[in-house]
């Protein structure tokens, strides 16, 4: 399987790496929300750090992840996406702009998908901390 | 022609798999299609290289489970995604271990994550084992079995990754 250029480059240098705090640190700043996802087709996990500013953007985002290549790629690309949106906007950002933005084959798409699914589970978290979380109905996956 | 391991070696659907008896399967299987005595040397060639890819998927513990859920009609994992509860963040303490004890290249850490995960595979192997047998006594376990196996992937993947020649890179070209 051939990797495209933009995975190789994320995947060199992978951009905003690492936390603002161990979980158990950051667990109850209200500025920070964390998601912690994983694939079970395989087995990679998945942590993705915001920092929220005070007029609700995303002011940084760092990002661990431990599985493949694409996996690393789909999440470095993501923080670099979120950086400087606003919630609801980086709510927005889908699987499908990855796959596109990095050329992922079919087989590594499940990489996208944990990558979209950190960054609405730390958004979550963050609205959760905040007593955000607008009254929805949950949608099963 | 069906893609299930169990058919292809023609062998009694079971968890765990015995041993023995598709170790005598598999090798019946090479000697029936080997090459040199098949009236078609091509289709013997690609049956053959099913019939070790059956080898290869049940003398692994996690995939052979893997394929008897599926052929009993059980849910793949993007269709039921449950994960015991804790597992997740299990997982990321366990790989931030690793990253460290990787880095460090102490083998003493290395080889304490060794033994926890081969532990942990030992612990899925026989609770795995309990819901398979539950299932054919009464109850659908299908969707438990299911969420076992999610867990399970972690450990694998993680003893995957402990493997000094891992990288991730190549993780997508296997």
């Amino acid at each position: 399987m051939a990797y495209s250029e933009k995975v190789i480059d994320h995947y060199e240098n992978p951009r905003n790496v690492g936390n603002f705090g161990t979980t158990a640190d950051v667990k109850t700043r209200k500025d920070i929300g964390v998601g912690v996802v994983g694939a079970p087709e395989c087995g990679d996990v998945m942590q993705l750090q915001i920092k929220v500013d005070e007029s609700g953007k995303i002011e940084d985002a760092k990002f661990k992840c431990f599985g493949c290549g694409s996996a690393i790629a789909s999440s470095s690309l993501a923080t670099e996406w979120i950086k400087g949106k606003t919630l609801d906007e980086a709510m927005a950002i889908k699987n499908t702009d990855l796959v596109e933005e990095l050329s992922l084959p079919p087989v590594k798409i499940h990489c996208s998908v944990l990558a979209e699914d950190s960054i609405k589970s730390a958004i979550k978290d963050y609205q959760k901390k905040n007593g955000l979380l607008k009254e929805e109905h949950e949608h099963a996956h | 022609m069906s893609s299930d391991p169990f058919d292809i070696l023609g062998i009694e659907p079971a968890f765990p798999v015995d041993e023995a008896a598709l170790r005598q399967a598999w090798l019946k299987a090479t000697a029936k299609h080997h090459p040199d005595r098949a009236p078609d040397p091509e289709e013997a060639h690609r049956k053959l290289a099913q019939v070790n890819e059956a080898n290869r998927t049940l003398s692994d513990p996690e995939r052979a489970a893997n394929a008897l859920l599926t052929r009993l009609g059980g849910p793949t994992p993007d269709k039921h995604k449950a994960l015991p509860d804790g597992i997740l963040m299990e997982m990321l303490e366990v790989r931030d271990q690793l990253e460290e004890a990787k880095r460090s290249r102490d083998p003493e850490d290395i080889a304490r994550l060794e033994a926890w995960a081969d532990q942990q595979r030992g612990m899925w192997i026989e609770r795995v084992d309990g819901l398979f047998r539950a299932h054919g006594e009464s109850d659908d376990r299908r969707d438990e079995i299911r969420e076992s196996l999610n867990a399970w992937r972690y450990i694998e993947r993680l003893i995957e990754q402990l493997d000094p020649d891992y990288s991730p890179a190549q993780a997508d070209f296997g």
